[in-house]
């Protein structure tokens, strides 16, 4: 469309030196290209200007674009305590992936029962009749099993819990939160009434009575459970982002195109709210994993039997004064993982900077 | 002539940033005579605002003066500590910012903003005992202060109707025009002797924009301040500035009486400036854009640095710095020779002196800063 | 941009317009000439008409605040009648807070009315959801003021100049897209390489190249551009405003340019339309509204624009006071509080200034912007005598505008009666005694809109039936 016939004040040469604020060296009147228009007739009076010469030519230097990965990564290296945070849950992640492989017994194994740290005992532990020595780092609980072992597979089940929860929660509250804040309205009025409703009961209160309602416990339902009660941090969060964003003139803008409401929301809003929900969904991982704790301190955990954090506390508890290192052990794997993923979270906090207001934290 | 009021020489101020230093201000002399109005006109980018920062001492970190100097009636500001520098801002350096809200406490009663500048800047009539201060903190300023009334009579001077009830006035009570007098109205409460002000009147409307214009003259006289006027708006500086600098990438281009500048500009950038600048008298007039934007100013290497953007530019303007040579109808009445020794011919000295000497610096003199300008010009 | 000065001029009144359309249209049918006829008229017709628009913005946000908030609707736009034709661009001035930019989006639909009628070739399109809003949008496009603001971040050029084809279903492919988009880059003077870069990544003039892009891809009739250039430096600026006008001319478009500077007005617009408070006040071809303003709005703000030829500068009409809140307008012609022609009252016996000065004094007094205790306050700082009648004196001197100008004795005395008043805390009564004192026909009816050389001004001034010189200012 438009070739650049040379122009007295645009040719491509002028034009690669400048950077990156350069107007795209721009051919100030583009239309003069066509033919109904004369050139301009104007010549300086000292003759054709001056190409600029090849040792001052300067590489065009362009802002650099940060995607949210790349902020995140440089904002890690930066942040030496949240990358301190992501360090330990990756290695929690790992752990709980790598289970069987990590693990020095099978949680089902039993051995002498409420032995104490950094024992031994003796049983066939590889099944080839013949009986070994084994180690127990963190001792032995009620039924001989291994509390290690128990707690490394307790962390599979804790942290899939915690993360299919938020990503309930995550997924229910920012569909809310996105219509009421775009919509707002009679459609605002219903849905954040039901959030504030949801926002007056205690979450553990709430799970307990989903999960009494959904029939009993069970991995679903307590995802279900804690998930649902999580809703309304999210849907408060992204609905008050979107109330900002809506304002944008880049939504009016693609308003004006003639985009859908859909469309809209997921391509221009939603993308640019991204990173307080990531923000969020981390702070909240520590706590569903709390919940989920709690829960199964109350009995109503995802199986008497499953190996989980709240179980192997609550397990725990009735001998707290002869052995305490059955409830302590999985309380400090607990308290390790939370602060992790808290540090992790401000420190992302911190990197998009996103303020304290945007995310509730509790 | 009498001695100037503010005088800066070859002043350099640096932003180290992770790509480069961004030399803002490059190498900049200017003067200011008492009781004149001095424009520095130029676009955003050109560091007209950090050169206003520098002379106040408030240039923000990381950046640095690291060259020249300014003096205050022959004092330079450069050897003072920052408690002389702090007494001095707002003392006998004032400043108006472009945005009034930002510089303007939102909790405050706008006339308690101002009395409290009187009060740190000349300690009138009040108490400066610890009880008197705490009561100060807790109660506002006394309203039958003397600080108070000189307030009063501020905002009075700045053509606040009802001065009284708007002093005990919220900043947001008060429209964009009347914030910006009430900056005024502080900036002036202590009689400085010099007033700068960044784009001033660009945040406001027209008719507003004309009021305001109209009293900073009135103000100049009644409080003998000398004012350094930064805009981008050439239309203002015409219709309010006895002299005008023209500031492009850091650098001063020319220099001349606001008359001259407008009726015979010199330098290719002033007048690709005043091309692309739509007048309202002259409905038959083309505008014509400078192409480009101004570049970056991080290791600029040419010489002249609107050289890629301007259309008269030869291979030689890309290596010899220019240095101020009178030009227009300053010619004939300048017996001082240029010092072409300095113009190094053979392409060294491109961080050569601006300034020159302070004798072809007289503020009558019309100068631009372009080797196709001036006597000079022909042997190129 | 491009001034086609020969362009018949507006009519004055929009019902004569549709009038004419309506009969031009029963031609078609009945005569053998209908079609040449129908194309004439065509050619005459608006693109994009208001028709006694308004847009008003509720402030109250439940009962409690209708209870006892202050809850009158901002007056935005206040019943405006505006035409857009063909190829043209149309100039929309005025001063912040005038309700120009919400006019702007009231007219594409970005707001929705809250009385009158919007028309785009005949049909209307009033308050249109957006999916019977949607093949409107193709002609009917918009620029905006931040060009930065107007881009999302997180997507390319590329991406923000496909969007519009993908939502209207243009191109085959995201191949055929993307050539197209390449194509709209070279047209607003972007290169191709630019296609992946994100809006941050450019300069000021270049970001507002992609918003023209924008606009563009669906090759539209219509542009609003909501002031495209106030946030650009003066060279960059100019050098939109040229891309602006070639791509006009090429491409036929007519422009409805909504901004605060006059002067760019003068080199971009054929037809100006001056706003204050919500209202258009005077509509005209761009060279007579220049050389001859009519009404008293449009000369004072005429005559504040700086200018660099010291030749062209003129006596400043300066405005006193501030912009009445669009929330509560004054009275019959809004601008009556400030203006500096308002009429006097046909028993008037002095000078059009000196009525001008008690008019003044006047709006002070009903402003309540007169405080007699600070005055009180003030007289006792200074140690002077705070009785009554000294805070009536320094209420007369300060607050009747150019003292030395001698009132007509009358208009004196009610001066001082009010001031009386005033210090002795009637504010009412004060009050009453000025709205009878000095009467103007101005604040009690709203100004007709009177066609004038190729538009109309709505200023009893300039209306032959009412009182008034027309060339007092």
């Amino acid at each position: 469309m438009n070739d650049e016939p040379p122009n007295a004040r645009s040719n491509p040469d002028h034009e690669r030196t400048r950077n990156a604020e350069t107007d795209g060296g721009l051919d100030p009147g583009i239309g003069r290209n066509s033919p109904s228009e004369p050139e301009p007739t104007e010549t300086p009076p000292f003759g054709e200007p001056m190409d600029v010469p090849p040792e001052y030519r300067q590489e065009e230097s362009v802002v650099e674009h940060r995607s949210l990965r790349s902020r995140i990564v440089r904002g890690l290296r930066e942040d030496k305590l949240a990358l301190f945070g992501a360090v330990v849950v990756v290695g929690f992640v790992l752990v709980a992936v790598f289970a069987p492989y990590v693990a020095p017994y099978d949680p089902g194994a039993t051995f002498g029962f409420m032995q104490s740290p950094d024992s031994y005992s003796q049983a066939d532990v590889d099944g080839d009749g013949s009986i070994e020595r084994v180690w127990h780092p963190l001792g032995t609980d009620s039924f001989g099993y291994d509390v290690l072992s128990r707690i490394i597979f307790g962390a599979r089940v804790s942290l899939a819990v915690a993360l299919a929860t938020v990503l309930v929660a995550f997924t229910i509250g920012t569909a809310i939160g996105l219509a009421a804040g775009f919509y707002g309205g009679w459609i605002d009025s219903v849905l954040m009434r039901y959030v504030d409703f949801q926002w007056a009961f205690p979450e553990i209160i709430l799970g307990v009575a989903i999960i009494a309602f959904a029939g009993g416990r069970g991995v679903e339902n307590v995802v279900i459970a804690i998930g649902i009660a999580y809703i309304d941090d999210f849907a408060r969060l992204i609905r008050g982002e979107v109330l900002s964003l809506r304002e944008e003139e880049y939504v009016t803008a693609a308003r004006a195109i003639g985009m859908s409401n859909r469309r809209i929301m997921t391509k221009e809003i939603l993308p640019n709210a991204v990173a307080p929900l990531i923000v969020q969904a981390t702070l909240m991982i520590p706590l569903a994993i709390l919940a989920e704790a709690g829960l199964s301190f109350l009995g109503l955990g995802v199986s008497p039997t499953t190996p989980t954090w709240g179980l192997l506390l609550s397990d725990g508890r009735q001998f707290i004064s002869r052995a305490w290192w059955i409830s302590v052990m999985p309380g400090i794997a607990i308290m390790v993982v939370v602060l992790a993923f808290n540090t992790l979270g401000d420190g992302l906090r911190d990197i998009f900077d996103v303020s304290d207001s945007e995310v509730e934290q509790r | 002539m009498s001695d100037p009021l503010l005088e800066v020489e070859d002043l350099r101020t640096q932003f180290p940033t992770e790509r480069g230093v961004v030399e803002a201000v490059d190498g900049v002399s200017l003067r200011i005579e008492p009781g004149e109005i001095v424009g520095l006109v130029g676009e955003s980018g050109s560091g007209k605002s950090v050169l206003a920062e520098s002379i106040i001492g408030i240039v923000e970190e990381p950046g640095e003066i690291v060259g020249g100097d300014i003096r205050l009636r022959g004092e330079s500001l450069r050897d003072k500590s920052e408690a002389e520098l702090a007494a001095l801002r707002g003392g006998e350096l004032a400043m108006v910012f472009q945005d009034p809200m930002n510089s303007l406490n939102p909790t405050l009663p706008v006339g308690e903003q101002i009395a409290e500048t009187v009060r740190l800047h000349q300690g009138v009539g009040e108490s400066v005992r610890l009880p008197a201060e705490v009561k100060r903190k807790i109660l506002g300023v006394a309203k039958n202060s003397e600080a108070w009334r000189r307030a009063i009579t501020m905002l009075e001077a700045v053509e606040i109707p009802e001065p009284e009830s708007r002093a005990t006035d919220y900043p947001h009570q008060f429209s964009g025009g009347m914030r910006q007098r009430a900056m005024i109205a502080m900036a002036l409460s202590c009689e400085p002797d010099l007033l700068i002000t960044d784009e001033p009147t660009t945040a406001l409307d027209v008719t507003i924009q004309a009021q305001i214009l109209g009293e900073l003259k009135g103000l100049k006289e009644a409080f003998d301040t000398s004012i350094l006027m930064i805009t981008h708006d050439l239309a203002v500086v015409a219709e309010t500035c006895d002299r005008v600098n023209v500031m492009y990438a850091g650098e001063i281009v020319e220099k001349a009486s606001a008359q001259q500048l407008f009726a015979n500009p010199q330098h290719p950038y002033t007048q690709g400036l005043l091309a692309s600048t739509p007048r309202l008298e002259d409905p038959n007039q083309e505008i014509d854009p400078i192409s480009g934007t101004v570049p970056e100013l991080i290791d600029i290497p040419y010489a002249c640095h609107f050289a890629p953007r301007c259309p008269e530019a030869k291979r030689e303007c890309y290596d010899i710095e220019p240095e101020f040579r009178p030009v227009g109808e300053g010619i004939e009445r300048s017996t001082e020779p240029s010092n072409p020794a300095t113009a190094a011919a053979d392409g060294e000295g491109r961080r050569g002196d601006r300034s020159v000497s302070n004798t072809e610096d007289r503020p009558e003199e019309h100068v631009a800063a372009c080797l196709r300008r001036g006597r000079e010009a022909d042997r190129l | 941009m491009s001034r086609s000065t020969d362009s018949a001029p507006a009519p004055a009144e929009t019902e004569s317009t549709s009038a004419e359309t309506t009969a031009s249209e029963t031609d078609v049918g009945t005569s053998a000439s209908g079609e040449a006829n129908a194309d004439a008229t065509d050619a005459e017709a608006p693109l994009l008409a208001a028709r006694n628009i308004s847009k008003y913005y509720d402030q109250s946000e439940g009962f409690l605040d209708d209870l006892i908030g202050d809850a009158r609707p901002v007056r935005a736009v206040d019943g405006v009648d505006l035409e857009v034709r063909r190829g043209e661009t149309l100039a929309v001035v005025g001063e912040s807070g005038c309700g120009k930019s919400t006019l702007g989006r009231t007219l594409l639909n970005l707001e929705s009315v809250t009385g009158g009628h919007i028309e785009y070739r005949g049909e209307d399109i009033t308050g249109l959801s957006g999916s019977a809003m949607q093949p409107y949008r193709r002609d009917l496009q918009m620029v905006f003021q931040d060009p930065l603001a107007s881009l999302n971040p997180r997507q390319t050029v590329g991406e923000i100049l496909k969007a519009p084809m993908e939502v209207h279903g243009i191109g085959e492919s995201d191949e055929e897209r993307t050539e197209r988009v390449r194509e709209l880059l070279g047209l607003v003077g972007l290169k191709e390489g630019h296609l992946d870069r994100y809006p941050r990544q450019f300069s000021g003039g270049q970001q507002q190249r992609v918003g023209v892009a924008r606009a563009l891809t669906l090759s539209p009739e219509l542009i609003v551009a909501d002031e495209p250039v106030s946030a650009l430096d003066v060279s960059v600026q100019a050098q939109i405003l040229d891309l602006l006008d070639d791509l006009q001319t090429e491409l036929d478009l007519a422009l409805c340019f909504v901004t605060h500077d006059l002067s760019v007005v003068r080199h971009v617009a054929d037809r100006v339309a001056v706003m204050y408070l919500g209202e258009i006040i005077e509509t005209a071809p761009v060279e007579e509204l220049f050389a001859n303003p009519r009404h008293p709005y449009t000369k004072s703000l005429l005559s504040a624009v700086p200018r660099i030829d010291p030749a062209a500068r003129t006596d400043r009409t300066v405005l006193e006071g501030t912009v009445p809140s669009p929330a509560d307008p004054p009275s019959g012609c809004r601008f009556h509080t400030r203006c500096p022609a308002v009429i006097p009252p046909a028993e008037w016996a002095g000078t059009q200034a000196e009525f001008k000065s008690a008019f003044t004094f006047r709006n002070r007094v009903l402003g309540e912007e007169i405080d007699p205790e600070a005055i009180r306050t003030r007289l006792s700082a200074e140690s002077a005598a705070t009785d009554n009648d000294a805070v009536a004196t320094r209420i007369t001197e300060r607050f009747v505008p150019d003292t030395d100008a001698q009132l007509p004795a009358n208009a004196r005395k009610a001066i001082e009666n009010a001031a009386a008043r005033l210090a002795n805390g009637e504010t009412e009564a004060a009050k009453t005694t000025v709205t009878e004192a000095f009467p103007s026909p101005c604040e009690d009816e709203t100004p007709r809109d009177t066609p004038t050389e190729g538009g109309h001004v709505a200023c009893h001034r300039v209306d032959p039936e009412m009182p008034g010189d027309p060339d007092v200012l």
